[in-house]
Order: structure tokens, then C-alpha cells, then sequence
């Protein structure tokens, strides 16, 4: 599903921020990504959703190598994967429903297609009732369960997950870690880059942790 | 009153209730209203109406000089001049004999001594002087203009008929005419070509600045797995927008503009502002939808350049991204 070998990373002549990093990731594994802040952690999840290319080494996703993808493939792989943004990234002149919505919209499905989807997942998260509100009168809270619901919403084969529950209750948390158990259940791949130490130690999947851009395994 | 009233609370009420269980069908990604797009809007608005008004002015200058060329060319003037031992009114008769034997003249009116006086009393007033003077008299000429006569030949036999006898063809104010004409066009399309060049670089500037305003959204549908033609389309629409409202506001403001000024002019006299103004809109069916048409073009010019400035700035912008 992921391989990474010796991945490189540096942003212009800085220092390398990812270094000979590698790791294979099973198609329906789960695992937790941590270290401390500015290990590394959001470069590597953006090397993983096409954000970013890496400086060396070969990154291969659903089995093709993203150095000879072409532009025009890159929308369909981009479609297999959900994106949790540590910073939302939701887009403020559209509704809760809207922000949700748009990974669905941007491949063509209709309205009337959509939305009892959508409406189902808003209220799995809790956010029912906020259907029509736009992201500025959204709590933290409640734009980070907007933004999981987004990530989720066209059922990705991986899911990338940047502090998913940062800003949340130990309760929703939990309900939240619930719903990407459930997506893990039903095949999707999952890996959640995280601080919360207790969320990783509830859990029994595996963990990478990432310390002055290198990479090791536990558990 | 108050049941009336309650009524209306309870239809509110439901339509809340259908709200939050429907939520309305999703309206345009891009977002309809930001302040780049109105300020150029407002500009490209401007720059309509100034191109609108150059077209306009163009096509008066076309007009009336065509009109100036056509009627001096139509007419020619010949002059008798008197002289020793010649009886002036014998000569004229001998020019006029000249002119109906010649074909392509549609007729000619010689004007007697006392018409000639009285076009010479303005400049050298109206004193006893005159009646003593040798006063030169004149021929009008109207040419068929299908058919003109040959004026070298003509103006030979003009000359032979009788000495101190001259044709006027009126070339030089013709050319110089067609001149001016000319240059006014020159001018007009100079204008034209500044407007459009103001125009493109300013929608250019703007739409980067509009989109560089709409980057978040950009990322945001290119992660989500948008591809770039569905991005594109996107923006192209709200840019579509744009160019169609500013071009049909400045052809709007021309058309109230050229109104007003047709109306200012006051009453319409031949060769006046108002007879162009109203001749530019309500001439003769060809020329006026001429002119309409050439107007059309400027929203529909307008729509293209924003469309163009928007793709080339979106995929400026989708080329960073990955």
C-alpha cells in the first residue's frame, strides 16, 4: 500500500528535514505516527497526500511510484486518500455541509446522490445541527470533527490524519478514534500522526516515531 | 392581526425545521464576491465604456467624412472671370453650352451678377464699389455620380470655350478632408488599441491578485482530488461573471452617455452632433447594426480576456502545486 526507501526531504537549502526514512505500510494496517514537534511528522504525512516531493529516495503508493506519476494521474490517486489537516483547511465561505461535501462534488456527484450521505456522517460527528453554519462561528472542536468527516466522506483506501483529536474531549476523542477503527474495519488503510500519548497507549497498533528526521518502529 | 401574525411565525418556524433537515443544494465553489473581483469589476466596467465611446467616435468620423467627400465630390464649380472685350454674360452662356454637351452632368445653375454680389457683400460690405467691380461669376456643377465626366477634359474645354474661365473640382478641400478623416481615425483606433492593451494588463493584474486571494480554495479542491480542468471550470465561471456584468455595464453607460449627448445637442441640424449621434444608432438599417454589432463585440471581447487571464492564472497557480 505505502513504501517509503531512504526518503529524503529538505526545503530549498535548509537542513534535511526527513532523513533515509523508510517504511512499508500494509494495505488495512493501522498505525500511529509520533515524535516531537518539528520531528518531521506533517512533512512526512504531506509527502504521503501529494503535497510535497520528496528530495531522494522513492515513495510508492497503491503501488505505483509517485516520481513517474503523471499530473494528470495524480487527481485519481489523490481521490484514494482522506486528509485530516492539523489546521482544518476548511474553506470559510462554504457551509459545515459544503466543506464536507467536497470531496464528493469535486468527482461529479449530484447533490441528491450525496447528501443523505453527508447527512449521516454530520451526525455521527455531532454536527447535525450545525449543517449550515459556516466554519468562523464553528468551534475548534467542531472544525476538526468537520474536517475528519471530510476526510472520510468518499470512503478512502488511506486515510492520513494530522492531530485528529487535538483539540477535542477525551470523550469525542474516543468516538472519534471510533470512527477510524471502523473505517480500518471496513479496509482502509490508516495512520494518525499524533501527540496524545494516551490516545496511542489505549491503542494497541503499531507506532513510528520520528526524532531529528529519522525513523524508528515499536510494538 | 395576531393570528395572521402567529400564521407567519409558524411558516418561519417550518421553514427553519426544512432547513436544518435539507440543507440547500451547494452554491458556487469559488466564492461570488471578493474585493479584487469588484474592483475589477469596476474597472473593466470603465474601461467598456471608454472603448464603447472610441467606437462610437470612430464610426461618427467614418460617417461624416464619407458623407463630406461624397457631397463635395458631387459638386464642381466653375468660375468666369471678366475680362477686357469679353461680355461676361455671352461667356457664361458658352460654359454652359459646354456643360449640358458633356456627358455625366447631372445639371448646372449659373448664378447671376447680383447672386455673385451679394456672396461678395460680407467681406467687402455693402458699398457703391461693388456695382463697379469686376465681379467673377459662378457655375454650380452637379455630377452624376454613377458616371462622373472627365474633369481634365472637361475643365480643357471649359478653358477653350472662353478666356478667364476656370473648373473648380474642389480636389484640394477633398483631400484635405479625406486627410483629417484619416488622421481622426488614426487617432480613434490609437485609442482603441491603448484601451485594449490598459485593459488586458489590468484584468491580467487583477485576476492574478483575485485568484492569489482564492489560493486556499484552490489547494483545498486540488487535495480533495479535484482535477485541474474542474478547478478551472470553476473559476472560469465566476470570471465569466465578471467580464459579461462589466461589459454590458460600459456598453449601457455609452449608450446612456452618446443619449445624453444627442439630447444636449439640442436640435437636429444636418452635420450637427445630434444628426451623427442619432445617425449612429438610426441610420440606415446596414450601417446601424453595423455599428450595434461593433458594440456587442466590447462585452463579448471583455468576457474573453477575463476567461483567458483567468485559465493562464489558474494553471499559473495548479503548476506550484505538485
Amino acid at each position: 500500500m505505502i513504501r517509503l526507501d531512504n526518503v529524503g526531504l529538505r526545503y530549498g537549502r535548509g537542513p534535511e528535514i526527513l532523513r533515509d526514512v523508510s517504511f512499508e505500510l500494509a494495505q488495512g494496517s493501522f498505525t500511529f505516527l509520533t515524535g516531537p514537534s518539528g520531528a518531521g511528522k506533517s512533512s512526512l504525512l504531506r509527502l504521503l497526500f501529494l503535497a510535497l516531493k520528496p528530495t531522494r529516495g522513492l515513495i510508492s503508493l497503491f503501488g505505483r511510484d509517485v516520481a513517474v506519476l503523471r499530473r494528470r494521474e495524480v487527481p485519481d490517486m489523490r481521490r484514494r486518500i482522506g486528509v485530516v489537516f492539523q489546521d482544518f483547511r476548511l474553506l470559510d465561505h462554504l457551509t459545515t455541509f459544503e466543506n464536507v461535501a467536497l470531496p464528493l462534488r469535486v468527482q461529479g456527484k449530484r447533490f441528491e446522490d450525496y447528501r443523505r450521505d453527508v447527512e449521516e456522517l454530520l451526525s455521527w460527528v455531532g454536527l447535525s445541527g450545525q449543517a449550515d453554519a459556516y466554519p468562523p462561528v464553528l468551534s475548534g472542536g467542531e472544525k476538526q470533527r468537520a474536517a475528519i468527516a471530510r476526510a472520510v466522506i468518499g470512503k478512502p483506501d488511506l486515510l492520513l490524519a494530522d492531530e485528529p483529536t487535538g483539540n477535542v474531549d477525551p470523550a469525542l476523542a474516543s468516538r472519534l478514534m471510533r470512527l477510524f477503527v471502523e473505517l480500518n474495519r471496513f479496509g482502509t488503510t490508516v495512520l494518525i500522526a499524533s501527540h496524545d500519548s494516551l490516545l496511542i497507549q489505549d491503542s494497541k497498533a503499531p507506532v513510528m516515531t520520528l526524532a531529528k528526521g529519522a525513523l524508528t518502529w515499536s510494538r | 392581526m395576531v393570528a395572521v401574525k402567529g400564521v407567519a411565525v409558524t411558516a418561519v418556524a417550518a421553514k427553519e425545521v426544512a432547513a436544518k433537515v435539507r440543507p440547500r443544494p451547494p452554491g458556487p465553489i469559488v466564492p461570488t464576491s471578493t474585493a479584487a473581483l469588484r474592483t475589477m469589476t469596476i474597472a473593466m466596467s470603465a474601461m467598456c465604456f471608454l472603448a464603447c465611446l472610441a467606437i462610437a467616435g470612430l464610426v461618427m468620423v467614418s460617417a461624416a467624412a464619407s458623407a463630406w467627400t461624397s457631397r463635395v465630390g458631387s459638386e464642381l464649380t466653375v468660375q468666369v472671370k471678366p475680362s477686357e472685350g469679353v461680355d461676361t454674360d455671352q461667356a457664361v452662356e458658352a460654359v454652359s453650352a459646354v456643360l449640358e454637351a458633356t456627358p455625366g452632368i447631372k445639371r448646372h445653375y449659373a448664378l447671376s451678377r447680383n447672386d455673385s454680389v451679394e456672396l461678395l457683400k460680407p467681406w467687402l460690405g455693402a458699398g457703391a464699389m461693388l456695382e463697379d467691380l469686376p465681379v467673377p461669376r459662378l457655375i454650380g456643377v452637379v455630377v452624376d455620380g454613377q458616371h462622373p465626366p472627365d474633369l481634365d477634359r472637361l475643365a480643357l474645354a471649359i478653358e477653350a470655350a472662353t478666356p478667364g474661365a476656370s473648373l473648380d473640382s474642389h480636389r484640394r478641400w477633398q483631400s484635405e478632408m479625406v486627410r483629417l478623416a484619416s488622421a481622426l481615425r488614426t487617432v480613434g483606433f490609437a485609442i482603441l488599441a491603448v484601451i485594449a492593451a490598459t485593459a488586458a494588463a489590468l484584468v491580467a493584474y487583477a485576476s492574478r491578485g483575485a485568484l492569489e486571494a482564492n489560493r486556499e480554495t484552490i489547494e483545498v479542491l486540488y487535495l480533495a482530488g479535484a482535477r485541474d480542468r474542474f478547478i478551472a471550470s470553476q473559476v472560469e465561471r465566476r470570471f465569466l461573471k465578471t467580464g459579461l456584468s462589466a461589459g454590458l455595464i460600459g456598453l449601457i453607460g455609452a449608450a446612456g452617455a452618446l443619449a445624453l449627448v444627442a439630447g444636449l445637442a439640442g436640435e437636429r441640424e444636418s452635420g450637427g452632433i445630434a444628426a451623427a449621434v442619432q445617425g449612429l444608432m438610426f441610420s440606415d438599417f446596414g450601417d446601424s447594426s453595423r455599428t450595434l454589432a461593433l458594440l456587442g463585440l466590447v462585452p463579448l471581447l471583455t468576457t474573453v480576456l477575463c476567461l483567458t487571464s483567468a485559465r493562464l492564472a489558474v494553471r499559473r497557480i495548479l503548476r506550484t502545486m505538485f
